[in-house]
C-alpha cells in the first residue's frame, strides 16, 4: 500500500517535472540562434576574442547612403534647395497630408497657424507657417527643419522617412497656398465661390 | 567465493556463505548460513542434513522473534509463510543516494518550488503595484514623492480647459472648417483662402507656388 502511493507520488510529481522542463525547453526556442551573427571574432584579443569592432572611417551602414544632398539634406551647391528632388504628384501631396497630420498637426495645427492641440495644454505654440519669412524659406529649409529639428522642435529624422519628408514640404506649400492664395491667380470656379461668399456676406 | 560441483559432504559442517553449490550430496551435515553472501543451492540433495544460523543470520532470526513475541505474530508468519512457498522477501533497499528510495525528496522539492513560486508572484505584485499603478509614490511608506508637481510653480501651470477631449474636438473642427472651405484672408489686397483639395489642384496644375523672399 505504502509502495502504490509512493509511486503515484513518483508519477505525479514527475509528470509535473517534465512539463515544466517541456515548458522551460519550448520558452528557450527562439530565432536567436538564426540571426545575423559573427561566427568568429575579426581577430582575437589576449584574453577574450572580440566581435564588435570599431567602424572603419567612411563606414556607411547598410541602407543609409546618403550621397545625395538635395534629396538626403535639402542642400543644392551649398544653398538651401529651391526646388523639390522629387515629382509632386497627388500621391505625394495625400502622404504628405496624412503624415503631416499625424507628425506635424498636434502642435502646428491642422491649418498650420501654429494653433495645435498642445497649445491647448499649455505648450508654447510653434512658428505659422502663414507668414512672409515661412512663405519665402526655400524648401530645403523646411525638409531641414523636419530633419534636424529647431528650436524646441525636435529631430524627427528617425521617425519620417525622407521621401515623407519632402512630402510633407510639398503638403505644408499646398497648406501656406490654400491661406494664401492671391484672387488673380485662382481658376475661374474658385473665383466663383468667393463671389458668392461676398454676395451672402453683402 | 568457492565453486563446488557434484561433490560430496558427510558428517561435517558446511559454510555456505558467499559459495555456489552445484549437483552437491550433503549427508548428516550442518549447513551454516552467518549472514554473508548468498549461497547458490542447485540441483543439491540433502540427506538427514540440519541448517544452523550463525552470526548477523543469527540476528536477524532472533529479530523476527522479537518481533513475533511483541504482537507482530501474523507479520513475521505471512514472512515465514512466503519462505516456504520460495517467495523471496523484498530485495534489499536500494543505495540511499537513490532518489528513488526517497519519495519525500520530490515532496520537498515540491515545496520548496511552490515557496519559491509564491515569492516570485509576490515580488512580482509589489513591483507591479509599486511601478505600475503608483510610479510617483513611495510604497514603502514615508513622503509622497511628486516630481512634476513639486518642480513646477503653481502659477506656471496651463490652466486646462473642463473637458478637454470637447476642447480637442472644438479645436480640430474650427481647424478643419479653415482647411476645407473658401474665405479671406486679406481681402483689401485680393488674398484670399481656398480648400486644401483646391490648392492640391492648383499644385499640380502649376507646381509649388514660389513667393518672393521680402514682402507678400
Amino acid at each position: 500500500m505504502l509502495t502504490n502511493e509512493r509511486h503515484t507520488g513518483f508519477s505525479a510529481i514527475r509528470s509535473l517535472l517534465i512539463l515544466v522542463m517541456a515548458v522551460l525547453v519550448i520558452a528557450g526556442c527562439s530565432n536567436m540562434e538564426e540571426q545575423p551573427k559573427l561566427d568568429e571574432p575579426y581577430q582575437s584579443s589576449q584574453t577574450f576574442g572580440r566581435a564588435a569592432r570599431e567602424l572603419l572611417p567612411e563606414a556607411v551602414p547598410v541602407g543609409f547612403e546618403r550621397a545625395d544632398d538635395h534629396f538626403y539634406a535639402g542642400i543644392v551647391d551649398g544653398e538651401w534647395a529651391a526646388e523639390f528632388p522629387i515629382e509632386i504628384t497627388a500621391e505625394v501631396l495625400a502622404q504628405g497630408q496624412k503624415r503631416y497630420n499625424e507628425f506635424c498637426s498636434v502642435c502646428h495645427g491642422l491649418d498650420g497657424y501654429g494653433e495645435g492641440v498642445i497649445s491647448l495644454e499649455g505648450f508654447p505654440q510653434p512658428a505659422s507657417y502663414h507668414t512672409d519669412l515661412l512663405r519665402s524659406a526655400p524648401v530645403g529649409y523646411l525638409y531641414a527643419v523636419i530633419t534636424e529639428g529647431r528650436g524646441t522642435m525636435f529631430s524627427y529624422a528617425s521617425r519620417i522617412e525622407p521621401s515623407d519628408r519632402w512630402a510633407i514640404v510639398a503638403y505644408i506649400r499646398a497648406l501656406q497656398l490654400s491661406q494664401n492664395a492671391p484672387v488673380e491667380s485662382l481658376p475661374e470656379d474658385a473665383q466663383d465661390e468667393l463671389a458668392v461668399l461676398d454676395q451672402g456676406q453683402g | 567465493m568457492a565453486r563446488y560441483e557434484k561433490q560430496s559432504f558427510t558428517n561435517q559442517e558446511v559454510i555456505l556463505d558467499g559459495n555456489q553449490y552445484i549437483g552437491c550430496v550433503f549427508n548428516r551435515c550442518v549447513l551454516v548460513f552467518s549472514g554473508g553472501g548468498l549461497p547458490t543451492l542447485e540441483r543439491c540433495t540433502f540427506n538427514s542434513t540440519r541448517i544452523q544460523l550463525d552470526g548477523a543470520a543469527q540476528e536477524t532470526l532472533s529479530y523476527l522473534g522479537i518481533l513475533s513475541k511483541a504482537g507482530l505474530y501474523a507479520n513475521v508468519g505471512g514472512v515465514v509463510t512466503n519462505i516456504k512457498k520460495g517467495v523471496l522477501p523484498i530485495p534489499s533497499r536500494p543505495q540511499p543516494c537513490d532518489p528513488r528510495d526517497t519519495g519525500s525528496n520530490y515532496r520537498q522539492l515540491g515545496a520548496v518550488a511552490g515557496v519559491l513560486a509564491v515569492i516570485t508572484l509576490v515580488l512580482i505584485a509589489a513591483l507591479w503595484y509599486g511601478f505600475l499603478y503608483h510610479p510617483n509614490q513611495n510604497i514603502l511608506g514615508g513622503e509622497i514623492q511628486r516630481p512634476l508637481e513639486a518642480q513646477i510653480p503653481l502659477e506656471l501651470m496651463p490652466v486646462l480647459p473642463d473637458n478637454l477631449a470637447a476642447a480637442y474636438d472644438t479645436h480640430l473642427d474650427n481647424q478643419s472648417v479653415t482647411l476645407d472651405s473658401y474665405g479671406w484672408t486679406d481681402e483689401e489686397n485680393g488674398i484670399a483662402r481656398i480648400p486644401i483639395e483646391a490648392a492640391f489642384e492648383i499644385i499640380l496644375e502649376d507646381g509649388p507656388p514660389i513667393w518672393p523672399a521680402s514682402g507678400g
